[in-house]
């Protein structure tokens, strides 16, 4: 059990979202950065769909009532522990009466908190996810407040190191797959979708400027802001089926990404769509801050899910080998 | 011989018995040119450190009871063998973790080991302040591996 102390706005608990519900007009949600709750959740030897809490505006403050390991990764909160400093995508063992205490990061948008044995919410269709304008999973299907008691399931048996362990970040191990900023702009991989040819030569501005991510940016979807592109003719389209990711440019001409709260369907023209694999980089990408899209084929994509594939299957084998090294050796 | 007694209570020894602690008072005794060394603790433990000629110890160790441990000073260890870094990864532009003369509180992480993917903290088991680096940033280093050495705050 961990009492919320003090949180920003915004806090939810997510797991990996809800597919598969969609049809029914039920927006998937799920963490933001789902590699970073994936990597926290092996931290703490949880199963992959335990449920964490992502951490988007601070402070953010919380009490352990109970002894218990815990995970941050994602954005770097310069977290500390009854004021000890935690390094980043780490995992530590927390006391009864404890403060865990996060601050803005400097970098990235979203902290993960993972807990031993997940959060312990009824899940709702198949996901504890917080839909918050469905108003149900999570807490309540809201943002979690100063107060809340947040339960935590049976945690796995298993040594957990006393003094913590934690992972290189996957910006760090897979630094090689991924591109690096350009004049300070996050590169995005993109594919080109449906309409893209409908854009005519502003498809080509569409790729080479930088978009900034508007302040009117949140979990359903970021509103880019930059020179306008518009299709050569205006065409009457029926609404289609929306997944996060997909790039749409409604008549203004600034382009809105669906983000993990996407809407279940929309109208507007669908310029390109994100790679997967690049998904949980845009959910680390800060209002205010620059963006361009680079074209990308259905083979490079692959390419990239399989390096992050690897990646999560060695944090998985690895702390699994070094837990046990460790305990024989305790 | 160099004789000192410990009869204020404080910077307590700790378990006169512990082989980490009798090597590295010995390391300290071979590294003064002094022979023997003697410790008296205020509750009548006593540790006896005598260097023959050419020889490494000889040691006359009586338990002394459990004291919270604070020995004088001691090799903060690699706890598996990898590849240890002086600082995060993610923070490449800090400095080390873990300079020389820095003062650092007891659980402190000194630096990490790098296992494949994984980084386990060295950790400092008690508060003190750096003294000599023994393991740079990259290397590949042994379970037990002295990382650095930690001396006791003035």
């Amino acid at each position: 059990m961990i009492e919320i102390v003090a949180t920003g706005p915004l806090n939810t608990v997510q797991d990996l979202g809800r597919p598969g519900y969609r049809n029914i007009g039920v927006t998937a949600c799920g963490a933001m950065d789902t590699l970073a709750l994936t990597i926290g959740n092996i931290l703490v030897g949880n199963a992959p769909d335990a449920a964490g809490i992502e951490v988007q505006t601070f402070p953010f403050r919380v009490r352990f009532s109970d002894r218990g390991a815990f995970a941050l990764t994602g954005a770097d909160c310069r977290a500390t522990l009854d004021g000890v400093p935690l390094p980043p995508w780490w995992m530590a063992q927390a006391r009864p009466g404890q403060m865990l205490e996060l601050s803005p990061p400097l970098k990235d948008a979203r902290a993960y908190l993972s807990l031993a044995g997940g959060v312990d919410v009824a899940p709702v269709m198949g996901s504890r996810s917080t839909s918050l304008r469905g108003g149900f999973g999570g807490v309540d299907g809201r943002v979690l407040a100063a107060g809340d008691r947040i339960a935590t399931g049976a945690a796995a048996d298993g040594f957990l190191p006393k003094d913590g362990f934690g992972v290189v970040p996957p910006a760090v191990a897979l630094k090689d797959v991924f591109p690096l900023a350009e004049g300070g702009a996050l590169v995005i991989r993109a594919l080109p979708a449906g309409e893209h040819d409908l854009f005519g030569v502003d498809a080509e501005r569409f790729w080479s400027q930088q978009w900034k991510i508007s302040a009117r940016s949140d979990r359903t979807g970021y509103r880019l802001s930059g020179d306008p592109i518009h299709p050569t003719e205006v065409v009457e389209m029926r609404s289609h089926g929306v997944v996060p990711g997909v790039i749409q440019v409604p008549p203004a001409g600034e382009p809105i990404v669906q983000m993990s709260d996407a809407n279940t369907a929309g109208g507007y023209p669908k310029i390109a769509g994100v790679i997967e694999a690049d998904l949980w980089r845009l959910g680390q990408a800060r209002i205010g801050s620059l963006l361009r899209f680079v074209p990308a084929t259905h083979a490079e994509a692959k390419v990239v899910e399989t390096a992050l594939a690897a990646y999560i299957a060695d944090v998985r084998k690895t702390a699994r080998l070094v837990r046990q090294a460790l305990a024989a050796m305790a | 011989m160099a004789r000192r007694d410990r009869s204020t209570g404080r910077n307590t020894i700790g378990d006169l018995s512990d082989p980490a602690l009798i090597s590295t008072l010995t390391g300290w005794l071979e590294r003064s040119g002094a022979s023997a060394l003697e410790i008296t603790t205020p509750d009548g433990g006593v540790l006896k450190i005598a260097l023959d000629a050419g020889a490494r110890l000889e040691e006359i160790a009586e338990p002394a009871p459990a004291i919270p441990a604070r020995p004088e000073g001691r090799a903060v260890k690699a706890p598996m063998a990898g590849l240890f870094r002086d600082r995060h990864p993610a923070a490449p532009e800090t400095g080390p973790l873990a300079g020389e003369g820095r003062a650092l509180e007891a659980g402190a992480v000194v630096g990490f080991v790098e296992v494949g993917p994984v980084l386990l903290p060295v950790t400092a088991p008690d508060a003190g302040v750096v003294g000599e680096i023994r393991t740079r940033t990259g290397d590949l280093i042994g379970y037990g591996d002295p990382v650095l050495t930690m001396e006791p705050s003035p």
